[in-house]
């Protein structure tokens, strides 16, 4: 059997000197760098595990003087954190073992079983089994993070209650909600009663769909219970046991209040050009009569001195038309 | 068959170019001009004849009664047939036109100004014609 070389912490609860000793030395048999701790008790290794030492691994035998059994395993579990605990014990107890390997022990052995080799096996086993599950931890956050920092805003909610299940911050924001408050609640209390069916039917519509996006955009209420309008993208997803639906939705209410800003400002354009082509055409016209009543030479003199006065008025008032259309003109900036 | 022609515009400006141009051309010795439409329609009911057509030339933009609830008061109150039609624009806006050729008391549209060149084409109208002939 080949000397693992690599540098590990143990930690040994064992009340039996005999028994610590036998782990110590088919342990020395297998692993050339180890760092033994040794507790008496549970009491000592409460003070160890609290403290800042990391264990790679931790064996426990079962009957310590002070705690034993199940309610000895659930003490040293919640306090190892994320080293694995293997259980030393005499007793075969087979429905025990079990249990205790339901409450989170990574292995079981029997001290009467017990060789340099089983011993290997099973650190060797464990070590590898925890470095998978934290692979696995790490991926589970990599997709948290996923969800909980992006910058569009995602809910989840049970498809059955409505009950909201998750949300991420920029949710939150958009909504204008605590994680808490917004957790408590379910979605009909983000949409207005007034669409609020068409949504809901809409939204039962998809729920045997994988995934599926809405063309129109529906509206949602705020916590202030000012309106978003936002397009959703939905996906039915498996959270946490539960038939769920996730929704990304897209805040949209900026974008159509840029293009109601737009169209204002078409209309107040087309006004302009209506201005142009008919106010400013009617008095224009009236000149080009008086003009073309003037080529005639039908008219007095005193008709004529009349007219070029009318022609000055007009012009005057043609004047007006132009100022106005600049002034309007000025004034369709676009909203902010 | 007689007729009569009624300048209509709220524009005293207008009503007179109107005049000066119809006597000109001698398209009418004695047009009526009228500023306000109700005083239209009250004169075409009070002067309607079988054998007389009223030719009127329409301002459509005016304050009290504008050009279109004039059409629409002669037809309601069947006057429409003593009556043919020119509505008179300063700019023609194509839906206006379509609007305007619904009626059937319209019979053309005259862009402003009227000039005697253009009152002289009118004359030539089929409707016109027998008046002028």
């Amino acid at each position: 059997m080949t000397l693992t070389k690599e540098f590990l912490e143990v930690l040994i609860i064992e009340d039996d000197p005999g028994d610590y000793t036998l782990v110590k030395d088919y342990l020395e048999e297998s692993f050339e760098n180890l760092s033994y701790h040794h507790s008496f008790n549970y009491k000592n290794a409460e003070v160890l595990l609290n403290s800042d030492f990391k264990f790679d691994f931790i064996f426990l035998d079962l009957t310590l003087p002070d705690v034993s059994g199940k309610p000895l395993i659930k003490k040293v579990i919640d306090l190892a954190g994320r080293s694995p605990v293997i259980i030393l014990t005499g007793s075969l107890n087979l429905d025990f073992c079990i249990e205790s390997l339901k409450l989170g022990v990574s292995d079981y052995l029997f001290k009467d079983e017990l060789n340099p080799n089983t011993l290997f096996k099973s650190i060797n086993y464990t070590i590898q089994k925890q470095k998978q599950s934290l692979n696995i931890i790490a991926s589970e956050k990599k997709y948290s993070d996923l969800f909980h920092l992006s910058p569009v805003a995602m809910f989840v909610y049970n498809i059955d209650t409505l009950k909201f299940l998750d949300a991420n911050s920029a949710a939150l924001e958009l909504f204008e909600y605590d994680t808490e408050e917004f957790l408590s609640m379910h979605l009909q209390q983000i949409l207005f009663s007034k669409e609020k069916d068409d949504f809901l039917d809409a939204l039962k519509e998809t729920s045997h769909k994988n995934k599926y996006s809405f063309k129109d955009y529906f509206l949602y209420k705020k916590k202030s219970g000012d309106e978003i309008k936002a397009e959703i993208i939905v996906k039915t997803i498996d959270f946490q046991n539960q038939k769920a639906m996730l929704v990304v939705a897209n805040d949209i209410t900026e974008r159509l209040n840029h293009f109601e800003a737009l169209s204002e400002q078409n209309k107040k354009l087309e006004e302009i050009a209506w201005e142009h082509s008919h106010e400013m055409r009617s008095p224009a016209s009236k000149i080009l009569g008086i003009i073309e009543l003037l080529n005639t030479d039908s008219t007095s003199k005193d008709e004529q001195k009349f007219l070029i006065k009318e022609i000055e008025k007009t012009v005057k008032e043609l004047d007006d038309v132009i100022r106005s259309v600049s002034k309007k003109a000025k004034q369709i900036k676009p909203k902010k | 068959m007689d007729f009569e022609v009624l300048n209509v515009d709220d524009d005293k400006m207008v009503l007179f170019i109107h005049e000066k141009m119809m006597n000109h051309s001698e398209f009418s010795s004695s047009p009526k001009s009228f500023e306000d439409a109700n005083e239209t329609l009250t004169y075409i009911s009070e002067y309607k004849a079988e054998d007389k057509k009223f030719v009127i030339f329409l301002d459509l933009n005016m304050p009290k009664l504008d050009g279109w609830d004039f059409m629409e008061e002669l037809k309601k109150k069947g006057l429409d047939k003593y009556c043919y039609i020119f509505v008179m624009t300063s700019s023609i806006d194509p839906t206006d036109k379509e609007k305007a050729e619904s009626y059937a008391a319209v019979i053309g549209f005259v862009e402003k100004p009227i000039s005697v060149d253009k009152l002289n084409d009118l004359k030539k109208k089929k409707e016109l014609l027998p008046f002028f002939s």
